[in-house]
């Protein structure tokens, strides 16, 4: 009963067309080599790597324009998402050992008695902020393009239209009960003594505010995947989400090489603190590694992405839809 | 190099291209002729990604489904590439059990 639910799980993983073709006698011959003794969990591995193979390759699709379109819309999350991946490592490392040097706030460099490996380091690090800056902004560039075009096209239903305004609609609500939680926090006194103002509101509006931002993130996931599910997308919308996942791959090759060299280049700055702030220059960490590693993960995932969102508009393109 | 690695090197597309000279199979029925031919355990996974790859390319044709099951049949084309491939290995494999000193000259 738990294998069938596995199996079902498995073949789930198949795009649409190939469960169609293959789905039932792959089902009679998996319960044939079961029933001849073969370890069914290697049977089910088996099959969920032949599910990714698929994916990839999508051998055997048929020519058929909504093939291609629903195979483009694939590639370009599986281009785009990564970006939102590496978000998480980013933060990690300006908050945890990656950022020894950056702690220098509005001070030059100089005052800190940098090597030039460290200041390699530092600018390494401000490129890769900026790249990471940009891919954000172009992801979001990205599924605003993506939600018009969604809701432009009448041939889609109604929910998924729908669907693609909550992300907008929690941001809105996310930034005014922000505001809103700055101004009842108001406090004119001079003292420690709260004068006027409603600080316990203030922080239950900013709980608000954040679960709201949640909701809007995960409601942008659920729309993108349900987009590149079953959403009905012109020519010129799938060439658009092309250039997006091109744009963020290219970023997040860049985020990764900047990562790297500010890495190798903290690498050689010596160590020490600033005589007067004692902030500490350089500081080694095993995670860095990882952390780079992941990046560059990141970046070869998102390029694979965007090869295939190529392949696949070169093919629809010469579909009729 | 261990014989594990040798052993993999063994490719499907051959394998079920072979097998199916011997007349239309389908998957469960492949599974076992590829087993007891050259001892292979090919996984369902993999046995469907070389049939999709086998008919895009024309070499195999799929035949009205009996029930559950889909027999397949190797095409004439098929036949053609597989005597091709199957010459060029008969080939290597004769030049090194020749000066493996397995075979005389």
């Amino acid at each position: 009963m738990r294998r069938t639910w596995i199996l079902k799980a498995i073949l789930a993983l198949y795009p649409p067309w190939w469960r169609a073709r293959y789905g039932e006698e792959v089902r009679a011959t998996c319960a044939d080599v079961i029933a001849a003794g073969r370890s069914p969990w290697r049977v089910l591995g088996n099959l969920a790597f032949g599910a990714l193979r698929t994916r990839l390759r999508g051998t055997n699709m048929p020519m058929q324009f909504e093939c291609w379109a629903g195979r483009t819309r694939a590639s370009i999350v599986v281009a785009t998402l990564p970006v939102l991946a590496v978000l998480p490592v980013i933060f990690t490392f300006r908050q945890g050992e990656w950022n020894p040097i950056g702690q220098t706030g509005t001070l030059p460099l100089d005052t800190f008695g940098l090597s030039g490996a460290g200041r390699v380091a530092e600018y390494a690090f401000a490129a890769m902020a900026l790249a990471v800056v940009l891919a954000m902004s172009t992801l979001l560039w990205g599924y605003l393009d993506l939600a018009g075009a969604v809701r432009k096209r009448g041939h889609n239903d109604r929910r998924l239209r729908r669907l693609v305004r909550v992300p907008w609609l929690s941001a809105f609500t996310a930034v005014a009960l922000w505001v809103t939680a700055i101004a009842v926090r108001r406090n004119r006194s001079l003292g420690a003594q709260p004068l006027d103002g409603h600080p316990a509101l203030a922080y239950g509006l900013v709980v608000a505010a954040a679960a709201c931002a949640g909701l809007g993130l995960a409601a942008a996931l659920i729309s993108v995947v349900q987009v590149a599910r079953r959403a009905r997308l012109t020519m010129p919308d799938l060439t658009s989400g092309k250039w997006v996942a091109l744009t963020s791959s290219a970023l997040l090759w860049v985020v990764a090489l900047a990562a790297t060299t500010s890495m190798v280049a903290l690498g050689r700055q010596a160590s020490g603190s600033h005589p007067t702030t004692g902030i500490v220059t350089t500081s080694w960490g095993s995670w860095w590694i990882a952390g780079v590693l992941f990046l560059v993960a990141a970046a070869v995932v998102s390029s694979l992405g965007t090869a295939s969102a190529s392949r696949s508009l070169r093919v629809a393109s010469q579909l009729r839809p | 190099m261990g014989t594990k690695r040798l052993g993999r090197t063994q490719d499907p597309t051959i394998l079920v291209l072979t097998s199916l000279t011997g007349g239309p199979k389908h998957g469960y029925s492949l599974i076992q002729d590829i087993e007891a031919m050259s001892g292979v355990n090919l996984g369902p996974g993999t046995l469907y990604g070389v049939l999709a790859r086998l008919e895009e390319e024309g070499l195999v044709e799929a035949l009205p489904a009996d029930a559950r099951r889909r027999p397949y049949r190797i095409t004439a084309h098929g036949a053609a590439v597989l005597r091709d491939r199957l010459e060029t290995i008969a080939a290597v494999a004769h030049l090194g059990l020749k000066r493996l000193g397995v075979m005389g000259a």
